[in-house]
Parts: C-alpha cells; structure tokens; sequence
C-alpha cells in the first residue's frame, strides 16, 4: 500500500477543515507531526512549501497521541495546519479505503507473478464514485485489486452468511453481486451488471448487506 | 482432438487454456474417472485435502482471509493449482514450498476438501469444478481446479457469474495458515 496521501485525495471532512489551532471537538483528532518526533501544536506557517509529515491521531478527551495503524502517511501539505481537525471514524475508513483503492494503479505490469495488468485509474475512479453513494448505515467495504485491470470491493460477514460484491472495469458501470446463506443453501442471492457508477446502490444488494445491521 | 485424458494434460497442462480444453474434449469433468498424469498416483479422492500455497501477502485481506479475485482468474483458465496433502505430506509439502523459486520469505496455506469442490453446482445441477490429478514429474502431488461451466466473453451476466464462483471456491478454502492443514472441518 502506498504510504503517499495528498491534500486532494483527502476526503472533505478533511482538506475542508484544514484550520489553525482548532480544538478537537469529536471522533478523532488528525494532527500533523515530524517523523518520530512529538506533535507540533504549532504548525509552521510554511505555505506552499513541501513538507513531510506524519499522521497522527488521538481520541477527544485523550491526552496521548499515537499512531493509526495503516495509516502512517506523508503529506504534501501546502498549509500544514490539520491540528485540531475534527474528523469521524467513517471519515477515516473512507480515507483508507480511497488510499488502498489509488494505489492499485502503481501496481507493476505482472504484479501477481502469473501475468496480472494493473487495475486502471478509470476503474478506481469508477469505485470512488460508487462509494461517494454509500448510505450511511452500510458498512465501508474491503478494496481488492482485480487481475485485468479492473478493481472491486466487497463485504464478507462470514458468520452472518452475508456477501457482496462489486466490480469496477472502468467504463462507468460496475457488476454487483450479493448472497446470503452458503454455497450448499443459499437464502437469497442477488446480482446485477451495467449499473451507472453514479446511482443509487440496487434495492436488492442493501437489502443484503443491511441483514447483517437488523440481526 | 485428444483422444485421451493423459493426452490432453500433456498437450495443455502448461498452457493458458487447459480448462478451456477439458470443457471442450472431455465435459463434465469426465476426466476425473482416471489419472489424467503418468506421474499421478491416481484420481484425486472425495475426502482427499487441498492445498493451496501462498508466496505472497497481497492475496489476503484484513480479516486474513483470501480476496474474492483471487479466485477469479485460474480455474476458468489455467487452473487453481493445489497439492494434495495425502500423496506428499504436510512437512515434505511445506519444504518443498520453501524450494520453490516464488519463494521469498513468505509462505501461507489454504486448504479445501475435494468433495466440497466437487458438490459446487451451478441451478441446472451442471458441476461447476473439476479436480484433476494433474500430477508433474517434479510435484506428484499437483492438482487442479478447473471451472467445467463455460462463460464465453461477452455473456451479458458474465461478471456477475465470474463474482458467484469465485464466491463458492472462496468459501471452500478456509483461512490461509502457516503449515499445510492435513484435516479440515465442515466449513
């Protein structure tokens, strides 16, 4: 996984907020410091300069600052002033998953060792915008890389019985597919292919998914 | 057109399309009936365990369990390589790995029972894999999976069969271990 974030790919409730001094008001608190060094309660005021920094984050109301895991990050910060930017927990599964997601295009030609092409930049785009219609109740997805190009996410609740899946090729549209039970006793299954990117998620793939939150 | 089994490994066991071969030639994974390698010690069993080795991280997600990809690409094709366990041994089999010129430090294994893959069907009651002892003169223990339901490009429903599949094979393989399992449960 790539460890290189820049200030456009974070997500809104982040590079919107990117305030001086502010106080962590809820969630989790990003703030930027120096590698291994402390957390720097004043940012420097260096804009539009090239910075390194390193992700830091700390629960509201909790003193110490320490690592998430995963998400130990370089920032091109041209206003490196994300102290006391209040971001929520979904904001950060947002985040991870948009990074694992982007860096799937630096995957080298054969990167599976069995002739694999690396997943395209207009099929992560294609999956960032399928993502922007999450609802809020569903769960963020894991990201995997498809071996021709394309990319996908899933959800597998495997003792709820719960799956699904989507593909992205890359041309606008993605291919769904969502069961729950088993292979040997499958409750119900649903699936569909040449869905817009840019709609609403399919009745029938939510309907799957929100089995798991109405246990 | 191959007139036997052993025929048809030897001529596509290496190639690309090797599935595609036996979907054509010998449908309905007739080739399960006999060795379809001189270097086989025979048909692959029911209650036989499969493994699957792992030389990279990359396949598995951060449940630990196998990305649903990873079981998209070989067996329509090539075929889902395995070892079988009971020909070979669980240590003789991890040594061997850790031989293997894809070997770099990382190993894993995954397993599934042979029945488990051969119960798979598809709503037409059509067998969607295939095991074959698809043995080597360097690996005996080799075998494959093969996907024996055809989805030609351009199927309109295609992407969402390849997902289903993969979905069945996946649930098949449990998590990946550090040593080669020699039982498994019911999964």
């Amino acid at each position: 996984m790539s460890d290189a974030v820049t200030v456009s790919n974070l997500p809104p409730a982040v590079s919107a907020l990117n305030e001086l001094g502010g106080t962590p008001r809820q969630g989790i608190a990003f703030a930027p410091v120096e590698k291994s060094g402390q957390p720097r309660m004043g940012a420097p005021c260096d804009a539009g300069v090239r910075s390194t920094y390193q992700l830091r984050l700390r629960e509201s109301g909790v003193s110490s600052w320490k690592p998430l895991r995963d998400l130990a990050t370089s920032l091109w910060a041209r206003n490196p002033y994300y102290l006391g930017v209040s971001v929520t927990p979904s904001s950060i599964g947002k985040l991870k998953l948009r990074e694992e997601l982007s860096s799937y295009t630096k995957l080298a030609q054969n990167w599976d060792g069995e002739g694999a092409s690396p997943p395209t930049q207009a099929a992560v785009d294609d999956a960032l915008a399928f993502l922007d219609n999450k609802p809020a109740d569903i769960p963020w997805p894991f990201p995997e890389e498809g071996t021709d190009g394309d990319v996908g996410v899933y959800w597998d609740y495997i003792d709820e019985s719960v799956f699904a899946e989507v593909m992205f090729e890359g041309n606008g549209t993605y291919a769904y597919f969502a069961v729950y039970g088993v292979p040997s006793a499958v409750i119900e299954k649903f699936s569909d292919s040449g869905m817009d990117v840019n709609s609403a998620w399919p009745d029938e793939m939510l309907r799957i998914l929100r089995i798991r939150t109405s246990d | 057109m191959p007139c036997s089994c052993i025929e048809l490994e030897t001529k596509y066991g290496q190639g690309e399309c090797k599935c595609t071969r036996y979907r054509e030639h010998f449908p309905d994974c007739e080739c399960e009936k006999e060795s379809v390698s001189e270097h086989s010690p025979g048909p692959v069993e029911d209650n036989e365990v499969l493994v699957r080795t792992l030389f990279r991280k990359q396949p598995i997600d951060q449940d630990g369990r196998l990305k649903p990809t990873y079981f998209r690409r070989e067996p329509p094709s090539r075929g889902f390589s395995v070892d079988r366990v009971v020909v070979v041994g669980a240590e003789s089999l991890e040594a061997s790995k850790r031989t293997d010129g894809r070997y770099t430090g990382y190993l894993r294994f995954t397993a599934a029972r042979s029945s488990d893959i051969r119960a798979a069907k598809v709503e037409d009651g059509t067998r969607l894999f295939c095991v074959y002892d698809s043995a080597t003169l360097a690996n005996r223990a080799h075998a494959d999976i093969c996907q024996n339901v055809n989805i030609p490009t351009g199927t309109e429903n295609r992407r969402q069969l390849m997902m289903e599949f993969a979905w069945i094979l996946r649930y098949a393989f449990g998590t990946p271990v550090q040593t080669p399992p020699t039982s498994l449960e019911t999964p």
